[in-house]
């Protein structure tokens, strides 16, 4: 553990979470291409980051989500580029504040067994261990994946 | 339904550096090891390990972002060092040890906080 996660976890009273929720990041349509997803994980972050998170929290947020959209992309589309829609949420309640992201693709799942493996197959049990819920449900039109973090607010 | 309007289209935005000292190979990863840049470490390392080094270190203190791709990439160098190069990482905060942690590769991996530490072992 850094330094850095020490003082976090003692210094309670640091807040993180805005007390007011900032507006949610909607990404539309997004080519699921390695260059985009990029892109994307920068724009999360400094939204995170704008919504008061804690640095460790930024960064379980950009990974999970980095590791969802790779899956789309090596996974739902596998032999062409498909598009993802990506939502970032933010809620504050009372005592208590949570981020969510939820990534939609409408492409069919190649069998994780393809790319399993001592090499391969860390992204989604990464996604179940930076999230404290994680969900993935596949229907008709495509796959969902929703990330939910609960976090303190001051 | 609109495209998504603001994509910046960046280079892959890693830089590996590579050092030898006697037998001993360090490898000083920079900025971000995603899907695009993980290839462009893994070159390095196979580059390096090559010429049979002792030791491989790949020093992740100034990576800033590390995926699932690049835990692949310590994977393949742990099983391509073999037995006679011994393989390092030093990594250390929530962006590097956490995910090498998390995926449970801390434990076929030696994980050092700082370089010092990595080359006195």
């Amino acid at each position: 553990m850094t330094d850095d996660e020490n003082s976090a976890i003692r210094d309670t009273s640091a807040p993180a979470s805005t007390a007011c929720p900032v507006a949610s990041l909607r990404c539309r349509h997004v080519a699921a291409e390695p260059r985009v997803l990029s892109d994307i994980r920068r724009q999360l972050a400094t939204w995170a980051a704008g919504a008061g998170m804690r640095a460790e929290h930024v960064a379980a947020v950009t990974l999970a989500a980095y590791e969802a959209m790779a899956n789309v992309a090596q996974h739902a589309y596998p032999h062409t580029t498909g598009h993802f829609d990506l939502d970032a949420v933010h809620r504050v309640l009372p005592n208590t504040a949570t981020v969510t992201v939820i990534i939609r693709d409408h492409g069919r799942w190649a069998p994780p067994q393809e790319q399993s493996g001592i090499l391969h197959g860390r992204g989604l049990p990464l996604i179940h261990a930076l999230a404290d819920q994680a969900v993935i449900s596949t229907g008709e039109s495509g796959t969902e994946i929703r990330m939910k973090w609960n976090l303190p607010v001051s | 339904m609109t495209e998504f309007p603001a994509v910046h289209l960046t280079e892959p935005a890693v830089s590996v550096h590579v050092d030898w000292v006697d037998t001993t190979v360090v490898l000083t990863v920079t900025g971000e090891v995603d899907i695009l840049s993980a290839p462009q470490v893994q070159e390095a390392a196979e580059l390096a390990l090559g010429n049979r080094p002792t030791k491989l270190v790949i020093d992740l203190t100034s990576v800033t972002f590390l995926a699932s791709a690049g835990l692949a990439v310590l994977a393949a160098c742990r099983q391509l060092s073999g037995q006679q190069t011994r393989f390092c990482v030093v990594a250390h905060g929530p962006a590097t040890s956490r995910p090498i942690e998390l995926t449970g590769l801390g434990a076929d991996l030696q994980v050092f906080p700082t370089l010092d530490e990595a080359l006195a072992n």
